[in-house]
C-alpha cells in the first residue's frame, strides 16, 4: 500500500492551485478602490470557497482510500498529445495539413489499421470539411501558408 | 394583435415564406447539431442571404435558423455528449446517460416534444403579452438578477451525483474560471499572468466542449477497447407514449414558464434558463432521485426552457428595441437593413409585420418535430460507425466548432487543456456539470452583485429592503441548499 | 466562385512570394477582411455589406472572417504579427485602434499599422430618459450638484466608447466626483437599465439613442446634429478640447510595412467602394454615417485621435 494514490494527488493539486491563486490576489498591486470596486472583491470570495472545499475534499480522500482503475496510459497520452499538437498547428499549418496526421494517429492508436478505411477517413473527412466550409459556405477554416486553397 | 392575423398569414403563406420557414428550420437544426457552430454562427452564416430578401421572409429565415439551432444543439448533446450550443449543456446531463443505456431514440423523443412545447408556448405568450411583459422586465434590476443567479447556482447541489463535496469544488473552479479576464467594472486584467489573450477570459464554449466531449474521448481511449463497439445505438427518434407523460406535465409547465421569464431579461441567456429550470425540476420533480442518471424530467426541464427562451428573448427586442443577446441583435440589425427602425415604436408602427413574425415563429416551432425526425434519421448511419472512427470524428468536429466560435487560436488550446483537465478530474469522480454551471452563471453573478453594491453604496443588507422579489428568490435558494442537509440529518436520525 | 477558380491556378505555389508581388497584379488571390468582433454584430454587418463593393472595385475576391476576443484586441494583435502583404486587412474601430492599446498590455500600438481608409464615423451623444425632468445641460448640472453621489451613468463596459463619452461629458463639466459609474455587459442591458430608471445617463451614437424614449443632452461633434438642431455641441456647453469631440469611427488597416503601391491601390479601391451606389444605399438603409478618408488623410486623423483619446482615458482612470 502506497500513501499516494491518483485520487489523493489530484485533490492535493487542486488545493495547491487554489492556495497559490488566493495568495496571488493579496500579493499583486491592484487598484484598491475598496469593497465592490476592487477587482479582487469577487475572486477572493470564490477562491476562499475553493480553498475550503478543496481542503475538505482532500481530507475525505485521506480518510477513505479509493482506488481508480488502471487506465491505458500510453494510449491516452498519445491521443491527448496528438490532439494538442493538432490544435496548436491547425492555425499555423492550416486545418487540412494538421487534421490528416492527427486523425490517422487516433485511428491507429485505437486499433483501426486496415489501410483503406484508415486512409479514406483520415484524408476524406478533413477534405470534406475544408471543401464544405472554405469553398461552399465561404466560412473559411485556417489555411496553410502554402496555398489559400486548403 | 389577433385581428391582424389574417394579414399576417398572407405575408407568411407565400411560396417564398413557406420555403424560407422549411429550409431555415432544417438548416438551423443541422447547424445547431454540429458541435460549436451554435446559434450565433448559424444566424451569422445565413445573414448574407437575407440581404436580398424582402422584410418578412428575411426575419422569418433568421428566426427559423435561430429556433432550429437551439433545438439542434440537443441532438449532439444526447448522442455524443457534445453540446452543440452552450444552452444544451444541461441536456447532456440526462440525455447522454439515456443514450448510453440504449435509449438514445427515446431521449431525442422527449427533447423534441419538450422543445416544441417550449417554443409554441413562448410564441403564444409573445403574441398576446409582449408589451406587458417587456414593461414587467424593467422591474428586474441588478439586485433581482443577483438573487435569481444565486438560485440558479443551487442546482450544483442537484447535479453533483456521486459526491456533493466534489461537485461543490467543481462549481467553485467554474466560478473562478468565470473571473479570469478583464474586470467587468474597472477593466483591469485579472489572473491573466501577462497573457493578453486571457483578457477576454476563457471562452465558455471552448471549456464546455473540452470538459464534456474531449474528456469523454480520452476516457473512452483509456478504457479497454472492444473491436466492434459503437458509441451509442440509435435508429431514429422514438416518441414517448402519452402514458409516459404522467406526472411530468408539471415539470414541463414550470420549465416553460421559467424559460419565458428568463428570456425576457436581457443579458441572461438560454444557458442560464436551462440550468435554473433544471435546478427547479431537480428540487421539485417526483423523479428527482434519478436526475443525472438519464431521467427524462431533466431533459424536459432543460430543453423546454431553452426553447422557450427563444420567444422570450424576442420580447425586449421587439417591444423595447433592446436586444437580449447576440442573436436578437442580429435580428434588429436586419430589421434596420430593411428600413424598419427598431425601438419602442416598432410594434405600433409595424403591427402587421410584428404579427407575421410572431405567427411565423409559431409555425417554425410546429415544424421542429418533423424536421427533427428527418435530420436524426439522416444522422443515424453515422452513429453506427465503429467507436474509433467516432472518437476521431468528435475531435475533428469539436475543433472546427471551437474555431468558429471566435476564430481565436487561443480558444483551441483552451479546449485542449480543458479536455485533459476534465479527463483527470472525472477520473477521480468529479462531476463536470457544476464546473460549467459555475462558469455560465459566475460572470452574471459577479456583475450583478457588484452593480447592486454600487447602487446601495456598499450595503449588502440593503439588497433585502425594498426588493421583495429578491428576498423570495434568495429564500428559495436557501431552501434548495438546505435540502441535502435536512436529508442527511434525517438519515442520521433513522440510523 | 468562378473567379476564385481562375485565381487559384496562378497562386497555389506563388502565395508565399506575395510580398514581392507587383502592385499592378494585386490582387492575385482573395483579400481577407478581418472583423475583430463576433459574426452578427454591427461592425460585422457593416463589413459584410462593404466587402462585395470593395471586391468589385479591386477586381478580385474579398472574403470576411471573424476573430473576436479582448474587445477586438485579439484580432488586431494577430494581424499586427502577419506579413504585410495587403491580402489581410482589419476593420478597426476607434476603440480597437486607439483606446485598447493605451489601456491594455497588447502587442500592438500606434506604429503597427498602415492605415488604408476610413469608412464610417458618427459622433456620440450623451442622453437621458425622456420621462425625467433633466431637460437640458443646466438642469442636469443643477440636479447632480444638488445631490452628489445619487446619480448614475452607465456604460457598455469599462473602456468602451459609451464609457468614454460619459466620462468626457462629466469630466468636461467638472462633475466627475459627484456622479457614479455603473458598467454593464453590452449596450442592451444598459439601455434596459436606462428605461427602468436604474441609471440616468448613457452615451452612444444617435442611431442607438433613437431606439428608445430618450432625450439627447450633448452632441460630441464639431457642429450641431442635423436631426437634433436644438441639442448643443460639447464645445457650446463649455467642454474643452480634447474632450469635446468623440466619433465612433472605423476603417481598414493593413500591418505596417505594406508596400506603399499596394496601400495606394487599396485606398483608391476603398474610395470607389465607399462611393459606389450600392454601398451608399446600404449605408442609408443601416443609418451608417459614411466618412471616407484616403490613406494619407486617415493616417493623420488616426494619429491625432490616438493622442486625443489619451486624455479621455486619463480622465476615466483606466
Amino acid at each position: 500500500m502506497h500513501a499516494l494514490s491518483e485520487r489523493r494527488i489530484t485533490s492535493l493539486v487542486l488545493l495547491l492551485i487554489a492556495v497559490v491563486l488566493l495568495y496571488n490576489t493579496y500579493g499583486q498591486q491592484y487598484a484598491d478602490l475598496g469593497g465592490a470596486f476592487s477587482p479582487m472583491f469577487f475572486p477572493r470570495i470564490i477562491l476562499w470557497l475553493w480553498v475550503v472545499l478543496a481542503a475538505l475534499d482532500l481530507a475525505s480522500e485521506l480518510i477513505t482510500r479509493k482506488e481508480t482503475d488502471r487506465p491505458q496510459i500510453l494510449r491516452v497520452a498519445i491521443i491527448a498529445l496528438g490532439t494538442l499538437v493538432f490544435l496548436w498547428s491547425m492555425t499555423r499549418l492550416g486545418f487540412f495539413l494538421s487534421a490528416v496526421p492527427m486523425t490517422a494517429l487516433i485511428l491507429i492508436t485505437l486499433n483501426i489499421r486496415k489501410p483503406l478505411p484508415l486512409l479514406a477517413v483520415s484524408v476524406g473527412v478533413p477534405m470534406a470539411l475544408v471543401a464544405l466550409f472554405n469553398h461552399v459556405l465561404a466560412l473559411p477554416l485556417p489555411t496553410s501558408p502554402f496555398t489559400w486553397w486548403f | 394583435m389577433i385581428d391582424l392575423l389574417p394579414q399576417a398569414a398572407a405575408l407568411i403563406f407565400t411560396v417564398e415564406g413557406i420555403a424560407v420557414l422549411v429550409l431555415g428550420t432544417m438548416l438551423g437544426v443541422v447547424l445547431g447539431a454540429l458541435p460549436g457552430i451554435g446559434s450565433t454562427v448559424a444566424v451569422a452564416m445565413i445573414l448574407p442571404f437575407t440581404l436580398t430578401m424582402s422584410q418578412a421572409p428575411a426575419i422569418l429565415l433568421l428566426l427559423a435558423v435561430y429556433a432550429g439551432s437551439v433545438y439542434g444543439g440537443s441532438i449532439s448533446a444526447i448522442l455524443i455528449n457534445t453540446p452543440g450550443t452552450p444552452q444544451s449543456a444541461a441536456t447532456c446531463l440526462d440525455g447522454y446517460p439515456m443514450a448510453q443505456r440504449g435509449e438514445a431514440g427515446l431521449a431525442l423523443g422527449w427533447s423534441t416534444i419538450a422543445s416544441t412545447v417550449g417554443g409554441l408556448v413562448s410564441a403564444v405568450v409573445l403574441l398576446f403579452a409582449a408589451p406587458q411583459l417587456a414593461a414587467l422586465a424593467l422591474n428586474f434590476g441588478p439586485i433581482e438578477t443577483f438573487a435569481l443567479i444565486l438560485l440558479g447556482l443551487t442546482c450544483i447541489v442537484s447535479v453533483s451525483e456521486g459526491s456533493l463535496l466534489k461537485g461543490l469544488v467543481a462549481g467553485s473552479i467554474g466560478l473562478f474560471l468565470g473571473c479570469v479576464g478583464g474586470d467587468p467594472i474597472t477593466g483591469e486584467a485579472r489572473f491573466t499572468f501577462g497573457h493578453f489573450q486571457l483578457i477576454s477570459g476563457f471562452n465558455l464554449l471552448a471549456v464546455v466542449i473540452g470538459v464534456f466531449a474531449l474528456s469523454e474521448v480520452l476516457i473512452r481511449a483509456a478504457a479497454k477497447l472492444e473491436q466492434d463497439q459503437t458509441l451509442v445505438t440509435f435508429k431514429g427518434i422514438v416518441l414517448p407514449p402519452l402514458s409516459a407523460w404522467r406526472g411530468r406535465w408539471k415539470v414541463l409547465a414550470k420549465s416553460v414558464a421559467i424559460g419565458n421569464g428568463i428570456g425576457i431579461l436581457p443579458g441572461t441567456g438560454a444557458a442560464t434558463a436551462a440550468f435554473i429550470s433544471y435546478a427547479e425540476a431537480a428540487r421539485s420533480s417526483p423523479n428527482r432521485a434519478n436526475f443525472g442518471r438519464g431521467e427524462p424530467d431533466g431533459l424536459i426541464a432543460s430543453e423546454s426552457a431553452n426553447n422557450a427562451v427563444t420567444g422570450g428573448a424576442l420580447v425586449p427586442t421587439l417591444a423595447l428595441g433592446i436586444p437580449g443577446d447576440a442573436i436578437t441583435a442580429v435580428m434588429l440589425a436586419t430589421l434596420t437593413l430593411h428600413g424598419v427602425t427598431p425601438g419602442i415604436r416598432l410594434m405600433t408602427d409595424n403591427p402587421v409585420l410584428i404579427a407575421a413574425i410572431f405567427s411565423g415563429f409559431f409555425v417554425i416551432n410546429l415544424m421542429l418535430l418533423p424536421v427533427g425526425i428527418i435530420v436524426s434519421k439522416a444522422a443515424a448511419p453515422l452513429l453506427r460507425l465503429r467507436e474509433g472512427y467516432m472518437l476521431a470524428m468528435i475531435v475533428l468536429l469539436c475543433s472546427v466548432g471551437v474555431y468558429f466560435v471566435r476564430g481565436n487560436p487561443f480558444d483551441l488550446m483552451v479546449m485542449g487543456g480543458a479536455g485533459i483537465a476534465g479527463f483527470l478530474l472525472r477520473r477521480q469522480g468529479m462531476p463536470m456539470a457544476p464546473l460549467v454551471i459555475g462558469m455560465v452563471l459566475g460572470p452574471t453573478l459577479e456583475i450583478s452583485l457588484r452593480q447592486g453594491l454600487i447602487i446601495t453604496d456598499g450595503s449588502f443588507a440593503a439588497f433585502f429592503t425594498g426588493h421583495p422579489l429578491a428576498v423570495v428568490l434568495v429564500a428559495l435558494a436557501a431552501g434548495m441548499l438546505s435540502l441535502p442537509l435536512i436529508k442527511l440529518l434525517r438519515d442520521r436520525g433513522k440510523a | 466562385m468562378k473567379k476564385t477558380l481562375k485565381l487559384a491556378a496562378g497562386t497555389i505555389l506563388g502565395s508565399t512570394l506575395a510580398v514581392a508581388a507587383q502592385a499592378q497584379d494585386f490582387p492575385e488571390r482573395p483579400v481577407n477582411l478581418v472583423v475583430p468582433f463576433n459574426a452578427g454584430g454591427g461592425t460585422d454587418l457593416l463589413v459584410r455589406g462593404f466587402a462585395p463593393h470593395l471586391a468589385e472595385a479591386l477586381g478580385g475576391d474579398v472574403f470576411v472572417s471573424n476573430m473576436a476576443g479582448g474587445s477586438g484586441t485579439v484580432a488586431a494583435a494577430a494581424l499586427a504579427g502577419q506579413k504585410p502583404t495587403g491580402y489581410q486587412l482589419g476593420y478597426w474601430s476607434v476603440t480597437v485602434g486607439t483606446i485598447q492599446p493605451q489601456i491594455k498590455d497588447v502587442p500592438y500600438g500606434i506604429d503597427s499599422w498602415a492605415p488604408i481608409c476610413s469608412v464610417a464615423a458618427s459622433p456620440t451623444v450623451l442622453f437621458t430618459n425622456a420621462s425625467n425632468d433633466l431637460t437640458d445641460v443646466d438642469a442636469m448640472k443643477a440636479a447632480i450638484e444638488a445631490a452628489p453621489g445619487t446619480y448614475l451613468f452607465g456604460s457598455s463596459g469599462p473602456g468602451a466608447m459609451t464609457h468614454l463619452t460619459t466620462v468626457a461629458a462629466f469630466e468636461g463639466l467638472g462633475l466627475m466626483d459627484k456622479i457614479k459609474h455603473l458598467p454593464f455587459q453590452g449596450s442592451g442591458p444598459a439601455l434596459q437599465a436606462m428605461a427602468a430608471g436604474t441609471i440616468q445617463f448613457f452615451g452612444d451614437t444617435e442611431i442607438l439613442m433613437q431606439r428608445g424614449d430618450f432625450r439627447p443632452l450633448i452632441a460630441f461633434s464639431d457642429t450641431r446634429l442635423e436631426n437634433f438642431p436644438d441639442v448643443p455641441t460639447a464645445t457650446e456647453v463649455g467642454i474643452a478640447a480634447p474632450l469635446n469631440e468623440l466619433y465612433l469611427w472605423g476603417g481598414l488597416f493593413a500591418p505596417a510595412g505594406t508596400p506603399p503601391e499596394i496601400v495606394a491601390k487599396l485606398s483608391e479601391a476603398c474610395g470607389t467602394a465607399v462611393n459606389s451606389e450600392g454601398f451608399q444605399q446600404f449605408a442609408a438603409d443601416t443609418q451608417t454615417t459614411i466618412n471616407y478618408r484616403d490613406a494619407e488623410a486617415f493616417n493623420t486623423f488616426f494619429r491625432a485621435q490616438y493622442e486625443a483619446n489619451a486624455a479621455i482615458i486619463e480622465a476615466a482612470g483606466l
